[in-house]
């Protein structure tokens, strides 16, 4: 049994910017004889017992420092302060030999017999970074979940080749006549048992595996295919990144164009990231209310959804996010929910509650003057089969 | 004083905007209710109208608390030494100092019994609320339901290796994440905390499929979820779970072997 410790410095691109790269190698030079000696000799102490302990130089800021000892969690969390201090407090030396600095590092760290374990104190290095901490311990045992997860892959490929993926459809309301003049096509998976997968679950897994525009295409065929079969009103939903993407944006033109399905079509428009270029969204806006289709703001009053979209955007209808609506019985969200109403109101933009999931919501969603509900209190998204179902 | 009024009506309004009909009587009961939560300044002359209402309404509820008492004078007799006297002489202080009294009494044995049956690490209910409250006497099912069974599958690693701290911090997520999934989805449940790192749910009025498909999805966002101490470390557990279905009178000990044992061949 082994343990690995990868150690990093932080930020070292900016010490190569401001002191030049010679300086830089000085320093990694510096850390180098600070972990190959006072380090080593400091851990060897703390131990006291003969280890073998193994330093590499990885990359060029990156340290590997394995110790083939099978320690207790409470002993890494040790050894791992000793190094950290000892790293953070250390005056490194600069060429002109006038001044020093102190370094930043991360350190990823992991333990196992296994000789994956490299990869392990990776992912450890990489998770810490992106969590902005210092330290980040990856279990190798509790590593193998992560290859279960794999099994999502396999889903969503079984979902491609076999054209499985379908649209499930939230009714939404009008607020003023109760009726359901619209539906949001939601995307949903089958594993090979049948079971349906809810999008929170294979979404972000499917961008990370660059599969998800091949699911879109796939959800917006099935879409213009239900529009055009049974005239239905249907919005789906549009990230940021999906407006930016040439492929999506023109694949979807072309059905609205070619099917003319576009005054049966709205667009909700999300983000997963700040919309940073809004010439570009409402190039695209404009494009498709060349053909009728209504363009809505998802999750509005969080994230990065705010007024400056309205201004920016030319839209017909907001959704208001379901986790203010979800509040909406406390005085404080009421107010935030009644300025959001009056000013689009004022814009002439329509509202849309999401989350309305009990009659107290839908009744202050409807003293409030919002246009439409959507929520488990009207219907739960469901199949296209049970909306036919109900209109014959 | 007004502001505590109107205060007192918010409140009274939240609770009952979810019931479809809205009865007066609903309303002054539940008004009355809030309203003895709240501060009260008597000097505030301009209020007296409202404040006697309330006093009326005070008034009529110790009334109904008198009544109840009453009805149960035999018992009340051996409990309370004087309650005899206090009646001859409609001593309405004393009454309403035994009527705390007992109300204390209730509370607690309330208490008590819900510490009886609650698990004491994730407060959802434990191994003896099933045999004793959500089973019948002979250990059948009361009525139809789906049931499943939730194991997590490291936690034994996980309790040796980081210690019983981390394991119960991991346990106490896994309860909150389960309840929080399944009222989103506004289902009625029961969970049970059945061994150390087991839990039941018992879902009524849900077809088995539904169950499935929804467990099947907690289940999936439970393993991608990577829960991080502060002291750095990374955990990601798997779970296996297992369902049936289950009919009134039904023997539990048939459902619950039949549930483990899919456990063990999954």
């Amino acid at each position: 049994m082994k343990t690995l410790f990868l150690i990093d410095i932080l930020y070292m691109k900016d010490i190569n910017a401001i002191y030049n790269f010679q300086n830089g190698d000085y320093i990694i030079k510096q850390l180098k004889k600070l972990l190959e000696t006072q380090i080593t000799s400091l851990i060897k102490k703390k131990i006291n017992k003969k280890v073998l302990i193994e330093l590499t130089n990885t990359h060029a800021d990156v340290f590997e420092l394995i110790i083939y000892e099978n320690f207790t969690i409470d002993e890494v969390l040790e050894i791992k302060n000793l190094i950290f201090e000892h790293v953070i407090n250390y005056p490194f030396k600069l060429l002109n030999k006038k001044s020093s600095i102190n370094i930043d590092v991360t350190i990823g760290c992991s333990k196992s017999d296994d000789q994956l374990i490299r990869i392990y104190a990776e992912k450890a290095l990489h998770k810490a970074k992106l969590n902005f901490v210092h330290y980040m311990y990856y279990d190798a045992y509790l590593y193998k979940n992560e290859a279960i997860s794999e099994n999502l892959l396999d889903v969503l490929n079984y979902n491609i080749e076999n054209n499985l993926v379908e649209p499930y459809f939230q009714p939404i309301m009008d607020n003023t006549t109760d009726k359901i003049v619209k539906y949001e096509g939601l995307m949903r998976l089958f594993d090979k048992k049948g079971n349906v997968l809810l999008p929170h679950v294979f979404i972000h897994k499917s961008k990370k595996c660059r599969l998800y525009t091949k699911l879109m295409e796939i959800l917006i065929d099935k879409i213009v295919f239900y529009i055009n079969e049974y005239k239905l009103n249907i919005s789906i939903n549009l990230d940021y990144t999906d407006i930016l993407n040439p492929n999506i944006k023109r694949s979807l033109i072309s059905k609205i164009r070619k099917n003319n399905i576009g005054q049966y079509l709205t667009i909700e428009i999300l983000e997963s990231e700040k919309i940073a270029n809004f010439n570009i969204v409402n190039d695209f806006i404009a494009e498709v209310k060349k053909y009728n289709v209504k363009i809505a703001i998802d999750d509005f009053g969080t994230g990065f959804s705010n007024y400056e979209y309205i201004l920016n955007l030319n839209v017909d209808y907001i959704k208001i996010d379901g986790s203010l609506i979800k509040k909406i019985d406390e005085e404080i969200y009421l107010n935030l929910i009644k300025s959001i109403v009056q000013f689009c109101k004022q814009q002439e933009i329509l509202i849309v509650a999401e989350f309305v999931s009990d009659l107290k919501i839908l009744r202050y969603v409807k003293a409030i003057g919002i246009d439409y509900s959507q929520g488990y209190h009207i219907s739960k998204p469901i199949k296209i089969e049970e909306i036919i179902g109900e209109r014959e | 004083m007004k502001k505590q009024l109107k205060k007192i009506t918010d409140i009274t309004i939240n609770d009952l905007l979810n019931k479809e009909v809205i009865m007066p009587s609903i309303y002054f009961e539940k008004f009355n209710k809030n309203a003895r939560t709240l501060d009260i300044d008597i000097k505030d002359s301009s209020f007296g109208k409202e404040l006697n209402k309330l006093l009326i309404e005070d008034f009529n509820s110790i009334e109904r608390y008198m009544n109840t008492i009453e009805k149960n004078a035999s018992i009340i007799k051996e409990a309370v030494e004087g309650t005899q006297t206090a009646l001859l002489n409609k001593d309405i202080d004393t009454l309403t100092d035994i009527y705390s009294q007992i109300s204390k009494l209730e509370k607690e044995v309330i208490h008590l019994n819900k510490q009886l049956f609650v698990d004491d690490l994730t407060s959802s209910n434990n191994r003896k609320w099933i045999y004793n409250k959500f089973l019948n006497k002979e250990a059948l099912f009361k009525r139809n339901g789906v049931c499943v069974l939730i194991d997590i599958v490291d936690f034994d690693y996980i309790d040796s290796e980081y210690g019983t701290l981390l394991a119960n911090n991991l346990i106490i997520f896994i309860n909150n994440f389960i309840k929080k999934n399944l009222k989103e989805e506004k289902i009625d449940f029961k969970v049970a905390r059945f061994f150390d790192n087991q839990f039941l749910i018992f879902i009524e009025e849900k077809k088995e499929k539904e169950v499935s498909n929804l467990i099947f999805n907690i289940k999936q966002l439970l393993r991608n979820t990577t829960l991080k101490s502060k002291a750095g470390l990374a955990i990601r557990a798997d779970y296996k779970y297992s369902i049936s279905k289950y009919k009134e009178s039904e023997e539990s000990k048939e459902i619950f072997e039949q549930l483990f044992q899919v456990l063990k061949e999954e």
